[in-house]
């Protein structure tokens, strides 16, 4: 039944009526077949016996006058039935009498012992006993086995026959069932290749057409109902998805504003904190500059330049006596003295003045240097140069060096062989300063004695990866999923924006911005991948 | 073989053997199946002969009107003496053949026969066979004998000693000139014989 189950309609009806009319015919030819053996039987029995019969009436006088040879002669013409195997005749004791064998067969023929008269069937054969008499007085017996080989065959014959009509019968079924299921199936199938085109194509506008009214027909009415209310909701369906679409457009299109923005406003926003940086370094160094200045405006205060003066005013009022001043006057003789200590002053004056003014031009160049530097990021963003990250690397941590030093952390540099890369100068020191700010924040929130920051630059496969490895504070796990989220900080004065911002520039740039933390306590790594296309290394090379 | 040896004491005279089978036969069956049936399996030539005789009624049709009145016994008639009257005496005895009782009736120098319808000529009378046969061809009579050419002479049924049975020999022409007919199941466990007068 499951193999039914899978055949089409149409295969089912044709196997449905074949099976049907193959069993009616096979019912029908098996009754057929056993009246016929039942009436074939009945015949042939009367027929026997009624040869029995005679052949036994011909067989009184050899009875009655003891002649075998004339009973075994008599019996003989029992040949004329080719059916008849044996026959034999017994006397009235029973003993065998006379004996007849088809084709005078000479073996012995193992005959019953007489019986009752009456006939059986028994081993394919008919067998009867039938008394012989003699004006009414029995005399003896005749006995006859006839073969049924002419029951099998002509059973044969007709199972032949039937099996013919049969697949006539089922020929004409065929064609009949072929011709006639149309009015069953061809609905079906017609309803089945709806569905199917509906299925297929999304076609709702298919429609079948009702051929009787019947149950198929009002299938049918449900089925295009059916397809009416698929396509007024198909339709509904489409006017919301369109409303939906224009309306996904129009807030797409605003958050990419607000996008552009934030992108703006980032960039903006790194480059204040450069410039930050970069103003905090320039006042440190111009605190440098103060104290130089105040000490050699100081120096050049308490000069001894007044000494000379007076030394000078001496002179002048002893200009006609100068010699007697000088070898006489009691001043005058310690003059030369005094001189020779004042121009040993003046010259250690002039070179701490020296020194003092070295430093000042040293820090003067120094914030010629920051400013400079300051200017070579601040271009327009999206301008890409032929860089080494290692120099971004070595800037972002020089624009926090006073920062880092002041809280006495030490930089550990692992640079790997990096080749020079086309990228966003800017973006990316932008999130490296960052970055080692941050990293100075946790050392410094960790208030350890060892605070260490390692740099390091590796170039990987096709990647460069710049790892920023702290031993401050650590990030617990619950903050790690979410530490590139806009708006969040753990500094009271931090706005949440920069790592937010420098993961987005990362990306953009087609690498990644990452961080690493075993927890609280336990320092931090932040690692900046970004892509380094061997073309460009071969390029370089 | 059995019969030949029963034979052969018959025919040796101890006759009161038979006498004793036989009669043992009518006492304990009582019946004349038993006795045809046996046939000649154990019993002696004439007690063979006897029931031969009264079988012959079976398959011959005498003219109508040959036995007056239908209760009228069918009659067989003795001619010599010889043992076969003694059997047929017992054989018969009671029996009725085709509706008919038997009735056995010894002919003596007299030579009336014509009440019979079976006459039975024994060897013994073989000196007078061609005189009794003339006088019996006439009328409707089966004449039965058991000697040596007895059909050949105008005799109707022979019995005929072969290989230890007794076989029968028949002239069809004597038995259409009596006017009897003889059935065709009969002859064809005969020997049919010719007459010299033919």
């Amino acid at each position: 039944m499951r193999f039914l189950n899978n055949l089409s309609i149409r295969r089912k009806q044709t196997l449905i009526i074949m099976l049907t009319s193959t069993i009616t015919l096979l019912l029908a030819g098996m009754a057929f077949l056993g009246v016929e053996a039942f009436n074939f039987r009945g015949d042939l029995t009367e027929e026997i016996s009624t040869m029995t019969q005679v052949a036994g009436d011909n067989c009184t006088a050899a009875l009655d006058f003891n002649v075998p040879k004339a009973a075994a002669e008599t019996l003989g013409a029992l040949r004329a039935e080719p059916a008849i195997a044996s026959a034999c005749i017994y006397n009235q004791q029973g003993e065998v009498f006379a004996v007849y064998q088809r084709g005078g067969k000479s073996t012995t023929v193992h005959f019953p012992s007489v019986q009752l008269p009456g006939h059986e069937f028994r081993d394919h054969q008919l067998r009867i006993f039938k008394p012989v008499t003699m004006q009414g007085k029995t005399i003896g017996t005749i006995y006859v086995s006839c073969d049924l080989y002419e029951l099998n065959d002509r059973l044969k014959r007709f199972a032949a026959i039937a099996a013919l009509v049969l697949g006539l019968s089922l020929l004409v079924a065929f064609v009949l069932s072929v011709r006639l299921q149309r009015v069953i199936s061809g609905p079906i199938l017609q309803l089945a290749q709806a569905v199917r085109t509906v299925t297929l194509e999304k076609d709702y506008s298919v429609r079948v057409t009702k051929q009787s009214n019947d149950e198929l027909g009002q299938l049918m009415d449900g089925f295009n109902e059916m397809l009416v209310e698929i396509q007024a909701r198909d339709a509904a369906l489409q006017t919301a998805r369109d409303n939906l679409e224009k309306r996904v457009a129009e807030r797409t299109k605003d958050l990419e504003n607000i996008h552009k923005q934030l992108v703006e406003l980032s960039r903006r926003s790194g480059m204040a904190e450069i410039a930050t940086n970069v103003l905090h370094n320039v006042g440190n160094v111009l605190n440098s500059v103060n104290v130089s200045t105040g000490l050699i405006v100081e120096k050049v205060k308490q000069s001894r330049t007044s000494g000379l003066a007076k030394v000078v005013v001496l002179l002048q009022k002893h200009e006609n006596d100068l010699a007697a001043f000088i070898t006489l006057d009691a001043h005058g003789k310690h003059l030369a003295a005094h001189l020779a200590q004042l121009s040993e002053y003046l010259m250690a004056e002039q070179g701490a003045i020296l020194g003092e003014l070295d430093s000042l031009r040293s820090n003067v160049e120094h914030i010629k240097e920051i400013v400079a530097m300051q200017q070579s990021y601040a271009t327009v963003g999206g301008v890409k140069e032929m860089i080494n990250v290692i120099d971004l690397v070595e800037d972002s941590v020089h624009i926090n060096e006073s920062a880092l030093s002041r809280h006495k952390v030490e930089v550990i540099r692992e640079f790997g062989d990096v080749p020079v890369m086309n990228v966003e100068k800017h973006k990316i020191l932008q999130i490296l300063v960052n970055l080692v700010r941050n990293a100075k924040y946790a050392c410094e929130e960790s208030g350890r004695t060892d605070k260490r920051l390692t740099v390091r630059v590796v170039n990987g496969d096709g990647r460069v990866r710049i790892s920023l490895i702290d031993n401050g504070v650590g990030i617990p796990p619950e903050n790690l999923i979410r530490i590139f989220n806009f708006g969040f900080t753990t500094r009271k004065e931090g706005h949440g924006f920069a790592l937010h911002s420098g993961a987005l520039a990362a990306k953009e740039m087609g690498g990644s911005l990452t961080v690493q933390s075993d927890g609280s306590g336990q320092g931090a790594t932040f690692i900046l991948e970004l892509p380094c296309p061997k073309m460009e290394r071969a390029y370089e090379s | 073989m059995n019969k030949s040896r029963f034979q052969h004491h018959s025919l040796r005279g101890q006759h009161w053997l038979a006498q004793v089978i036989a009669w043992a036969a009518c006492l304990g069956l009582w019946c004349e199946s038993c006795l045809v049936g046996r046939a000649e399996g154990s019993l002696t030539e004439y007690q063979v002969k006897a029931l031969y005789l009264l079988n012959f009624i079976k398959y011959v049709d005498w003219p109508p009107n040959t036995i007056a009145g239908s209760n009228a016994p069918t009659t067989i008639g003795l001619c010599g003496e010889s043992k076969l009257g003694e059997a047929l005496k017992i054989v018969a005895a009671g029996k009725s053949i085709g509706g008919r009782l038997i009735a056995i009736r010894e002919i003596g120098a007299t030579n009336d026969f014509s009440p019979c319808q079976i006459l039975f000529i024994s060897d013994a009378e073989s000196f007078r066979m061609r005189q009794i046969l003339e006088k019996a061809s006439a009328l409707p009579i089966l004449t039965v004998g058991e000697g040596a050419a007895f059909a050949q002479n105008g005799g109707i049924i022979n019995f005929v000693l072969k290989n230890g049975t007794v076989r029968l020999e028949i002239n069809l022409s004597a038995a259409k000139k009596a006017g009897l007919t003889i059935s065709s199941r009969l002859l064809a466990v005969a020997d049919v014989v010719k007459g010299k007068a033919d």
